[in-house]
């Protein structure tokens, strides 16, 4: 697979967000013909990162709602604040997680990898943190569903977890395919350890920033705040959740939030 | 009007029992939009034959609230449902238009619901025959599992050769991973809409109520159930 000129019948982004969105999905195969040949990533980038604000900002906002569907106990103000913080930290999350991994992903593909372009780095990236937050987003009415009809506060937790492992595979497996199918200037794909290596940067980076910005859902048994204390970590409450889940306990009563 | 609808009755029979016949009308949009909303409100109505025999059991109230409740059941998880499943169709399926993918799986909701309104004549029969003791309603939850077990398995046999041969035709072979994926999507929030929606039979211990009110979900059910025994 070299980088051959593109052909007349070269691969072109329609116009419109949604016929963009169905393009890349029905289309992943001409959406890296694309990325792989430098066609209109300007508007391709671009699209992505669209997608990533309004896919961020919708699925955020059904995680804020949660109490406010759920009819917990807090004042409505906060209620609503969640609503609000929720919608603008997730697109926040995977923006500031892309800006964090580009420089270190950029100079290892210098030195040791296919010594792609800085641009096309970019665009790559911003693909797949788009192709995430679409996933993502899909899941939205299934999570807004379950927000309505369940009580259990560690239930929801779980399930955004689960949410975002399955765009953050499926998105991650599309940047593969994408970055083992582009040879740079230096006439080879990136070499497998190296790309396992970003993998494992993005996933710590992404699951430490996520972390950092709580809460998302908000327990129905602490006030409203922006951003919580630094304490914990992210598996040991998952295992907590788990465990209170298990045993019955819905999250509600006191002393029951980690 | 009524030679149009036994047109569209046979066009979907056709399709159901030749796989071949329903890929092509899935991926042809044959019928229009007409079709849907016809097969959308024959699932309905089907669903609704064996729903409401299954409120007969605490009287005819209960079997129109039951009635109405199932179709209600698989086509609300339907539509919760969509969004991802269309994803997953665009990812790893036969990357079927929206249209394309609503068809597919209304035939496939269709089998069921054929499956399932045979046997509405022996569950109303059941309903009304059986006594109203604990061991007679016992009887009775047993006899509606098991039906929706018989004609799961029927339909699903259906519904695997049509998703086939729509991959075969749509030139995008459909992989097992992706069939397991949108079923347990599928059945996921089915399961919890299931739950949302009881009583579907009622007990006769208690008195009737339309909908109970919200109390926890179907899983942390089945896990209390499950610790309650081991």
């Amino acid at each position: 697979m070299t980088s051959t000129p593109p052909t007349p019948e070269a691969p072109e982004l329609p116009r419109g967000f949604w016929a963009g969105i169905d393009y890349i999905l029905m289309q992943p195969d001409r959406v890296l013909e694309m990325l792989r040949h430098d066609i209109d990533t300007g508007r391709l980038v671009r699209l992505f990162l669209t997608a990533c604000l309004a896919g961020g900002a919708f699925y955020g906002a059904v995680m804020g709602a949660t109490n406010l569907l759920q009819g917990t106990a807090i004042p409505m103000q906060e209620k609503l604040l969640f609503v609000l913080s929720s919608a603008l930290k997730v697109p926040f999350l995977f923006l500031l997680c892309l800006a964090i991994v580009l420089p270190p992903i950029y100079v290892s593909n210098a030195f040791v990898g296919a010594k792609l372009r800085f641009r096309q780095m970019v665009a790559i990236l911003a693909a797949g943190v788009g192709m995430q937050v679409i996933l993502l987003a899909s899941m939205a009415t299934v999570a807004l569903f379950f927000a309505l009809t369940t009580r259990s506060y560690h239930f929801i937790k779980l399930m955004h977890v689960l949410f975002f492992c399955y765009a953050g595979v499926a998105g991650l497996s599309f940047v593969a395919r994408t970055i083992q199918s582009m040879q740079g200037t230096a006439g080879r794909p990136t070499p497998a350890h190296v790309f396992a290596l970003w993998l494992m940067l993005y996933g710590f980076v992404g699951i430490q920033l996520a972390w950092t910005l709580r809460p998302f859902v908000g327990s129905p048994n602490e006030p409203f705040q922006v951003f919580r204390e630094r304490e914990g970590n992210f598996v040991e409450s998952v295992f907590y959740s788990t465990g209170r889940f298990l045993s019955g306990d819905d999250g509600r009563g006191p002393g029951s939030s980690p | 009007m009524a030679n149009r609808s036994v047109d569209l009755v046979s066009l979907w029979w056709a399709a159901l029992v030749n796989p071949e016949r329903g890929a092509a009308l899935v991926l042809d949009e044959e019928g229009g939009r007409a079709f849907v909303i016809w097969l959308a409100s024959g699932v309905a109505g089907l669903y609704f034959l064996y729903g409401a025999s299954m409120g007969c059991y605490r009287g005819w109230f209960p079997g129109i609230v039951s009635g109405l409740k199932l179709p209600f059941l698989y086509l609300c998880s339907l539509v919760v449902c969509f969004p991802p499943l269309y994803v997953l169709n665009a990812l790893l399926g036969p990357r079927l238009t929206v249209g394309q993918c609503l068809r597919l799986l209304l035939m496939a909701l269709s089998a069921n619901a054929a499956a399932l309104a045979s046997y509405a004549l022996v569950s109303l029969f059941f309903s009304l025959t059986t006594s109203r003791e604990q061991a007679g309603y016992g009887m009775l939850v047993l006899m509606h599992v098991g039906v929706f077990a018989v004609s799961g398995m029927v339909s699903l046999a259906v519904v695997a050769v049509l998703f086939r041969a729509t991959g075969r035709l749509a030139g995008r072979p459909v992989s097992s991973l992706f069939v397991l994926l949108w079923g347990s999507m599928y059945g996921i929030v089915g399961m919890q809409m299931a739950w949302l929606l009881r009583p579907w039979i009622g007990t006769w211990n208690i008195e009737y109520q339309p909908l109970r009110p919200l109390e926890g979900s179907f899983f942390e059910a089945v896990w209390q159930l499950l610790q309650s025994h081991f």
